[in-house]
């Protein structure tokens, strides 16, 4: 018996020891080896050079990104919470509420590569929108409405019932239980599964390159043109060969400082609206 | 006996178990009226049936008539119903915001926007409560933030802001301590003075100390309804009779 705690304490700890280990590394030697080549200029100019990149800098693709995510998580969120809120409040069928989690279980599993041909095939081509933010962004948005569906649904069926209940007691209607009581009282969980996702879109490079991501573009001033993305610059300096990679890696290092930044700012956010409300 | 509520044959299942069978009762009006019984034997599905909230549970199936002032409940939409039969739970159940906005929030819902208004109401509430004096510096603070007695008199004051005739409480006092309990108890006894009250309780000492009439509840049915006096003195049926000698419950 004492044989077999120890072997599970053992693997808990080497696993947990692992897993540190190689976070720490992975964005140690990311910072490391991309920190070298961070500047201003190359914050704030455009990439330049005969090898597109390897002068200048990476604004344009850091403006694009942030456009990308906008535009992703907007698409995204709305219907995402929409869902859930209809879930949890309206669904009165057992039946239709299991049919709703697998379509959205399928669509979580649809290979981002997929979601961006068929956004290249609906919104480029049939619909005409061409390449731009727009089409990229419903890709994105696709991809993200799970994964901000789900971390909105727990939060909804966490709040409790009898809350939702003081609500109804007081004569209210349930849309205004919910646009008074559900939505306010969720903000945390909406904001930080929002953030996550659009995280989780700013990395995502497949959807993107058929329908809006470009080589080179100057910052993005409509959402019906392309833009640069920090993870097809990154992709394509890796292509190009040794002479670009440390270059590529200030690139990684921009986007895994933003995406940290986005997480601690939501985790910190969180933490002080529970404290606030809960102590 | 002049009623505010009347319950006729009401029969009530949550996915085909029966939770109430033909319960028929009345509840006098400017009167504490205390349903209790043992665990399980439906007490809370009544006093949620009396404003409609049973019907937000899925899977529920109800029959038979709920009059409330003669009129029967099925003619009322359930919004009406809900302001004119108010409900606090077992649990103090605050929203996660300041105590003026918890008052505050039906009135707007109803169109009070003006502060002075706003503020006569959120005064007269907690008064009524007897809350305000321990409070009055802090209505800008999280209700969330009180302690539980605190916050179940912030509930009841809630309840009272849009003006209800019937107050039902579902084991109001279950989560609190002797003290906050004695002051619901206090408050309780003010409030009958304008409203009538419907109270679940666990507590058979509460139920005597606090209602003019008990309902005594069994397994879904109305066993036995009296004046409390009578009722503890000497209860008609050989079920009450068991259920205060401590043979179940």
């Amino acid at each position: 018996m004492h044989f077999r705690s120890f072997i599970i304490r053992l693997w808990a700890y080497v696993g947990m020891g692992l897993v540190a280990g190689v976070i720490v590394f992975l964005f140690g030697y990311i910072f490391y080896k991309g920190g070298a080549c961070i500047s201003w200029e190359f914050l704030t100019q455009a990439p330049a050079g005969a090898m597109l990149g390897q002068e200048g800098g990476i604004f344009p693709a850091i403006t694009g990104s942030l456009a990308f995510t906008l535009t992703a998580v907007v698409i995204g969120a709305v219907p995402a919470i929409a869902t859930a809120l209809w879930i949890v409040f309206f669904c009165h069928s057992k039946r239709l509420e299991e049919i709703l989690h697998i379509v959205i279980q399928c669509i979580a599993g649809v290979p981002s590569i997929v979601l961006g041909l068929f956004a290249y095939s609906l919104f480029v081509r049939d619909l005409q929108f061409g390449r731009c933010i727009l089409s990229s962004g419903i890709a994105l948005g696709i991809m993200v409405l799970p994964f901000i569906e789900v971390r909105a649904e727990k939060a909804f069926r966490e709040l409790p019932q009898q809350m939702i209940h003081a609500v109804y007691a007081l004569g209210c209607t349930k849309t205004h239980a919910m646009l008074t009581v559900v939505l306010p009282a969720c903000r945390a969980e909406l904001f930080s599964g929002i953030i996550l996702g659009g995280c989780y879109a700013m990395g995502a490079t497949a959807p993107m390159i058929f329908t809006g991501a470009v080589a080179y573009a100057s910052n993005p001033t409509s959402i019906l043109k392309p833009a640069m993305a920090l993870p097809l610059h990154l992709y394509l300096l890796v292509a190009q060969g040794t002479a670009s990679l440390g270059i590529a890696y200030g690139t990684a290092f921009v986007m895994m400082a933003v995406i940290l930044i986005s997480n601690m700012l939501v985790t910190i956010y969180a933490r002080r609206r529970q404290r606030a409300w809960k102590q | 006996m002049e009623t505010i509520m009347d319950v006729r044959n009401l029969t009530v299942s949550y996915e085909g178990k029966a939770a109430l069978k033909d319960v028929t009762v009345s509840f006098p009006k400017n009167e504490i009226t205390a349903i209790i019984g043992p665990s399980g034997c439906g007490k809370t599905t009544l006093l949620q049936s009396l404003n409609g909230l049973i019907t937000e549970i899925s899977g529920v199936r109800c029959s038979g008539e709920i009059q409330l002032e003669g009129q029967s409940i099925d003619g009322i939409s359930k919004e009406v119903l809900r302001k004119r039969v108010g409900i606090v739970f077992q649990t103090p159940m605050p929203f996660p915001f300041s105590v003026y906005k918890n008052l505050t929030y039906a009135p707007k819902y109803y169109g009070i926007h003006k502060k002075s208004e706003l503020d006569r109401i959120v005064e007269e509430k907690l008064r009524m409560v007897g809350l305000y004096e321990e409070i009055q510096n802090d209505l800008h603070k999280s209700a969330l933030k009180f302690s539980g007695g605190q916050q179940q008199r912030i509930c009841i004051a809630r309840a009272l802001t849009v003006e209800p005739e019937v107050i039902l409480l579902d084991e109001p006092c279950s989560a609190l301590d002797v003290q906050s309990t004695a002051v619901i108890e206090k408050t309780l006894l003010e409030l009958k003075k304008r409203y009538s009250l419907i109270i679940v309780t666990h507590n058979i000492a509460q139920a005597k100390r606090l209602s003019d009439r008990v309902v005594f509840l069994k397994d879904g049915r109305m066993v036995e309804t009296a004046k409390t006096s009578e009722f503890f003195a000497e209860p008609k049926e050989k079920e009450s009779q068991e259920f205060l000698g401590g043979m179940f419950g």
